[in-house]
């Protein structure tokens, strides 16, 4: 009890029903106000009973977690789940400085960290209530479709670290989920960019801190150099090449991709951002016959509008690598179709008119494009490593109307 | 712990504020400019040191083996067209910008009579900001134009300062400066490559430090130069160096004869007498006219 008095006013209408009786230990009645939270929070906003909630650590969930594991209802307990997920969103949308927990994560642009985030470990507890619920009665396919949706949503947000722990807890409860192998797969890919690589190269060339800088560089300094070492363990069998600065660091990470998604096509072959994300990294390993096999059957179907540019735009630079420009011309354009003006399809447009002797043609289109007079337009192949099919939002939205 | 902050949130926050940039100069580019003269870009030294006392008897042009008959063409025949590229990423802070600025305006303030300037700039997005214009006062306003800053697509930079190059009346040269690090261009390296045989630009690359990604290969291949620099605040003297040593080139042309004219041709270009020689590895020349 003594925790949750400093929370707030907000509290209060929550305490009065939970007034602990003399037999009540302390962690009851810690379990007890929490459950008042939790039954009062509204899903998908960061309310008075959520932002109460933020304010307990994870070391005293834990003091009461196991007991409600065991002791709570499952509607409770998804509710719970529902709310610390809010927790944990809230926190990493507005990169708040958490109450408790913080630990520092790196942000990267353009293989340059250029900030540190400090941030709680709430997503430890949502792994925790997710793990117990796994275990419950015909509850897989609920906490299932929790990781798929909280995976999509880091992927979105670009938190490898944080993503491959969740991948990993994922993977253990579920290790025949297409969905959860295909965003293994995807975060793999993500390793392998080049902004990712550039990071590691950029720290190993310089792995001693300058002297005279700031304590606030100093802290920074010491905050990417730890990003740095755990990136090359989350990396793992990439490690040593990586260290070396060497190429094939990320083509084991284009590798480890490989083996997912072709473990999540065997396991949900309808599942087509597979597909096209298994041709995008045999194109990158240099097998553009198998890229161009495996991409075609995705753009035989019905695609949302961001799959249909990358399959088109990845369909199109691997018929090039094999000479067909006529084929890679038609997947550009289809690319350049359904995204008018964006840069990439436009360049591969550009490249496949060079190749085919219109050198006016090239040139047209890459001024009409990027040149002084043309207009800005979205080019979704910036958002590659960001977006899946279904996005974020929506799986995210209907994992929160089913835990209602 | 990575939080991987890619280009889509910049391209998002910043790139709308940034619209609007204009040319120069507006002019309708000649796209094509197709000849079955070719020319060749040629540098020569010996010890290190240029030689400009060269004839066209003096030098040797082999077209996919075959020797050909050279004519050595005067420097005011084939004025400058130089192509500035600038980098604008995150990795390069408003003080690095500031220094390339510098660099860009440098190069056209160096432009002598006749020649022209284009200007690119680019992050992860591309910005034509001119084609090629004779007016100094409107490019150097482009050079310092805000540009959103965000990851680094060098390979598409280059291939698009390529395109602009086709439109030079003169001897297209792109020179271009960046960290080196391509971490988000659409195209591949051997795309860049591809261009570069397609077009008839020499492209010179100034990096920083030991990345240069494919600007060796591309810079080798088109006959140019590559330097690796420490200091950003050296990058205009680099660009002057550049263009002076350019100047002190040779214009070899030729027309081809006895080769097929599709195709890629090899060119290999000796010296009488020896020498470091420094120039196109060859060119493409698509059916039925031969390009440059």
């Amino acid at each position: 009890m003594a925790t949750l008095h400093r929370v707030g006013t907000a509290l209060v209408a929550f305490m009065v029903m939970a007034i602990p009786s003399a037999a009540q230990s302390p962690s009851e009645t810690l379990m007890l106000d929490w459950l008042a939270l939790v039954r009062s929070h509204e899903a998908g906003t960061m309310d008075d009973a959520s932002a109460s909630a933020s304010e307990l650590s994870p070391d005293q969930i834990d003091i009461f977690l196991p007991r409600a594991l065991e002791s709570i209802d499952v509607p409770t307990l998804k509710r719970a789940l529902s709310m610390h997920t809010d927790i944990a969103l809230a926190q990493q949308a507005t990169l708040a400085r958490p109450a408790v927990g913080s630990r520092t994560a790196v942000v990267l642009l353009d293989g340059l960290a250029i900030d540190d985030i400090p941030r709680a470990q709430p997503w430890r507890i949502c792994w925790k209530l997710a793990t117990g619920l796994a275990t419950r009665r015909d509850q897989g396919p609920a906490i299932a479709a929790w990781f798929r949706a909280t995976g999509a949503v880091l992927q979105q947000l670009g938190d490898c670290d944080l993503l491959a722990y969740h991948l990993d807890a994922g993977l253990s409860l579920f290790a025949r989920d297409a969905v959860i192998a295909l965003y293994a797969g995807t975060l793999h890919q993500t390793f392998a960019d080049a902004r990712v690589q550039a990071f590691i190269a950029r720290r190993q060339a310089a792995p001693t801190m300058p002297s005279g800088i700031s304590p606030l560089a100093q802290s920074k300094w010491a905050a990417f150099e730890q990003a740095r070492r755990d990136l090359d363990r989350r990396m793992r069998v990439g490690r040593d090449a990586a260290t070396r600065n060497e190429p094939q660091a990320a083509d084991i990470e284009l590798g480890l991709a490989r083996d997912f998604f072709r473990r999540a096509l065997q396991l949900d072959p309808s599942l087509h951002e597979t597909r096209i994300r298994l041709a995008h990294v045999m194109s990158d390993l240099g097998n553009h016959e198998e890229a161009v096999a495996t991409v075609k059957p995705a753009l035989a179907t019905t695609l949302g509008p961001f799959l249909e540019f990358y399959a088109a735009v990845i369909l199109g630079r691997s018929e090039e690598h094999l000479g067909h420009y006529a084929a890679a011309g038609d997947a550009y354009a289809r690319a350049a179709a359904r995204f008018p003006g964006a840069q990439s399809a436009e360049l591969g447009r550009s490249r496949i008119a060079l190749t085919q002797g219109r050198a006016d043609d090239a040139v047209a289109i890459a001024v009409g494009v990027v040149g002084p007079e043309s207009p800005e337009h979205a080019d979704p192949w910036s958002s590659y490593f960001r977006v899946h099919d279904p996005d974020a939002g929506a799986l995210l939205a209907a994992w929160r109307e089913g835990a209602k | 712990m990575i939080a991987f902050r890619g280009v889509a949130w910049l391209a998002v926050l910043v790139v709308p504020a940034m619209l609007g940039v204009s040319a120069a100069t507006p002019q309708q580019p000649i796209f094509s400019a197709r000849v079955d003269t070719v020319r060749v870009d040629v540098d020569v030294r010996r010890g290190g040191r240029p030689v400009t006392s060269l004839g066209a008897g003096d030098f040797e042009v082999f077209d996919n083996g075959v020797a050909q008959k050279v004519d050595l063409m005067a420097a005011a025949a084939a004025p400058l067209d130089v192509v500035i590229v600038l980098d604008t990423s995150q990795s390069l802070d408003a003080k690095a910008r500031s220094h390339l600025n510098a660099a860009g305006a440098a190069v056209i303030d160096a432009l002598q009579p006749g020649e022209r300037a284009a200007l690119v700039a680019f992050s992860d997005r591309i910005a034509i900001r001119s084609l090629f214009s004779s007016d100094p006062t409107a490019l150097k306003a482009l050079v310092g134009a805000p540009m959103p800053a965000g990851d680094t697509a060098v390979n598409d930079a280059a291939h698009a300062a390529m395109l602009v190059g086709t439109a030079a009346s003169g001897r297209p040269i792109v020179i271009l400066f960046s960290d080196g690090a391509d971490t988000t261009s659409f195209l591949d390296d051997r795309a860049v490559l591809d261009t570069a045989r397609r077009t008839g630009s020499v492209v010179c690359a100034v990096t920083l430090g030991d990345r240069g990604g494919v600007l060796p290969a591309l810079t080798d291949l088109t006959g140019g130069v590559f330097v690796k620099e420490s200091s950003l605040a050296r990058v205009a003297t680099r660009f002057a160096e550049i263009l002076q040593s350019f100047r002190r080139r040779y214009l070899l042309s030729f027309t081809p004869a006895g080769v097929a004219r599709e195709g890629w041709h090899a060119l290999t270009v000796k010296v009488k007498g020896g020498g470091e020689v420094r120039a196109r590895s060859g060119y493409w020349s698509d059916a039925p006219a031969t390009t440059r």
